[in-house]
């Protein structure tokens, strides 16, 4: 066989990468300089610096194992288990989602983005596995995490592209318009998508800076994008795990544990890295993860919880704005921002933290002096078997709650019903939560206010502002009276 | 000596790595004399599988390439070990005289000892 012949024989046989075009003419040179070699100054010296560089199938062979195969069997693999996990988890947090909170529409469009998202957490557990499997394949372990994060650097922005325009779509109507916000952040999110993977195409290699920046990209971005949605609901701070594990929110218990799961895993695969660095690839993935798992747990959020409970909007009237009534909106166990609409000064913020100490908790609330506030009774109820403060309490009555209300009840998606109060916008305030709001009556005295679906952080304030009413985290009320 | 291919197959990345920082930089042809002279021609294999094995490195960045002239005029495509290259060559070389120590004692065993 003559060189000619067997550079042509190779290149039908390889297939078309970007390698082909520069291993054909190396191949050239190898032969070329084999045969300028002193060594090889004889007259069967091209067909013996051929059979020395291999049967062309047999290069074929080696140069698809070493560039392609393999590899392209471990992506499909990693794909598959990706749909798999997709097709998992989108129904489990739908319905849980949906028997909560049926109507409402943002709910529904996060739960989206939710599901789409919380794959990715699966999609890398997946990914694990499936690479642990086959980790005789250790030679392909970095060009496979490569490829995970470039995948994963343009799938993630159409993710919460697609997440956000449909949140978008389904709140045109809503009085939430600020989350039209996160449509054009998902829009740059996915043109970024786009030039990673469109950068990425031209090179059937990535250098490591790309992967820098794409981790770096990753990291903004995803958790930019994701902690809106997930956080506030995993956050609760510290107290959502021993609630996730004692069973208390039995619904996301796989949730939180998947989380906690990969929080732990990510560090256990940096501190190896971090032990045994000199021939351990740097785990970039694991660090993102590892760092967006941190930012999950730890960082304050408050924002909207699809899950747990919804931050209310507080709507006063500025002329019945109190201290106390500012003091009395209280949403327990995380930070927040509330916003009270003043219609002299527009929008003003306040954050509140609550401290629990025993039988009382402080309220801490910026620009204000800190309060005490004592907790005098604390019942478990359920929604109808109230237990009065009055001395000789009796269970409430139908009657008793039948009676119209002379509070304003101001919610979020209470607009309509608030105007039609306005005229007795000059009696006391009650507070309640976002959701449809009934007063119930006890002998002339609004005692509380019950929400259709349970959220948590209501807060009704007697007529008298001596106590108030808290309802906090679905079951527990707590009458708390103002020392 | 014709080396089984698993034996090779998990020294030839290390062999790759050792003979690229003896010589700096080289281009394939040189690379592969080097490897059968300095090994007295212990390691011989099919000569085109150095090339992917290389990409494969450059692609990891262990390695990195330029097209050069080389002293016959021509131009070649020279290879260099990158620093993460240097870096993985001390932790292989590490890993892999710890094996040959372990084998070595492996091997040391006599039934009459």
């Amino acid at each position: 066989m003559r060189k000619e012949d067997f550079l042509r024989d190779l290149k039908r046989k390889l297939p078309d990468d970007k390698y082909k075009k520069r291993f054909l003419e190396e191949l050239d040179e190898h032969i070329e300089d084999a045969l300028s070699d002193q060594e090889w100054k004889s007259k069967v010296l091209e067909e013996s610096a051929l059979k020395r560089l291999g049967d062309p199938h047999f290069i074929y062979i080696y140069y698809q194992v070493i560039m392609h195969n393999k590899r392209w069997y471990l992506y499909a693999e990693i794909f598959f288990w990706s749909l798999i996990s997709l097709l998992v988890y989108t129904p489990t947090l739908a319905s849980t989602a949906l028997i909560d909170e049926p109507e409402n529409l943002f709910i529904k469009a996060v739960i989206w983005t939710l599901s789409l998202t919380g794959s990715v957490g699966l999609y890398y557990l997946f990914y694990t596995f499936a690479y642990s499997r086959l980790k005789k394949l250790h030679a392909f372990q970095e060009s496979l995490q490569r490829l995970l994060l470039n995948m994963t650097g343009y799938f993630i922005p159409m993710i919460f592209f697609i997440g956000w325009m449909a949140g978008a779509y389904l709140l045109i109507d809503a009085d939430k318009r600020q989350d039209l916000f996160y449509a054009p952040m998902g829009l740059i999110n996915l043109l970024i998508g786009f030039a990673t993977a469109y950068h990425v195409s031209k090179q059937s290699q990535s250098s490591p800076w790309i992967e820098r920046i794409g981790a770096l990209f990753i990291l903004v971005f995803f958790s930019l994008f994701l902690i809106y949605p997930i956080a506030p609901m995993v956050l609760r701070k510290l107290s959502f795990l021993p609630m996730v594990l004692l069973g208390e929110v039995k619904t996301y218990w796989l949730l939180g544990l998947l989380f906690m799961g990969l929080l732990l895993y990510s560090a256990y695969d940096l501190v190896r890295y971090l032990r045994n660095r000199k021939s351990t690839p740097t785990p970039w993935i694991q660090g993102i993860i590892f760092l967006y798992m941190l930012f999950i747990f730890f960082v304050p959020h408050g924002t909207e919880d699809p899950i747990m409970g919804t931050k209310p909007v507080w709507e006063v009237e500025a002329h019945n704005i109190t201290d106390d009534l500012e003091g009395l909106q209280i949403q327990p166990f995380f930070n927040m921002i509330q916003y009270i609409t003043d219609s002299r000064d527009g929008l003003r913020g306040f954050e509140y933290q609550i401290e629990l100490r025993g039988e009382s908790f402080v309220l801490r609330q910026d620009g204000i002096e800190p309060k005490e506030w004592n907790i005098i009774n604390i019942n478990a109820v359920t929604e109808y078997e109230l237990t009065s403060i009055d001395p000789d309490p009796r269970p409430v009555l139908e009657s008793d709650y039948a009676l119209p209300s002379s509070m304003t009840c101001v919610q979020a998606d209470y607009e309509q019903e608030l105007r039609e109060q306005e005229r007795l916008a000059d009696m006391p305030l009650v507070l309640g939560g976002e959701t449809h709001c009934t007063e119930f009556y006890y002998k002339d005295q609004l005692l509380f206010s019950s929400t259709e679906i349970v959220f948590i952080n209501n807060v009704l304030v007697s007529p008298d502002e001596e106590w108030i009413l808290l309802s906090v985290a679905y079951s527990d009320v707590y009458l708390v009276e103002l020392k | 000596m014709d080396f089984s291919k698993e034996l090779l197959k998990g020294s030839i990345e290390i062999i790759v790595l050792k003979m690229l920082d003896e010589l700096d930089e080289a281009y394939g042809y040189q690379l592969l004399k080097a490897i059968q002279e300095e090994s007295g021609d212990v390691f011989s294999f099919q000569e085109s599988t150095l090339y992917p094995l290389l990409y494969r490195l450059e692609e990891k960045d262990y390695v990195k390439s330029d097209r050069k002239k080389a002293p016959s005029g021509k131009e070649r495509r020279y290879y260099s070990l990158t620093t993460h290259g240097k870096k993985l060559l001390i932790g292989k070389t590490t890993e892999f005289k710890e094996y040959v120590k372990g084998m070595e004692n492996i091997l040391k065993l006599s039934k009459n000892a």
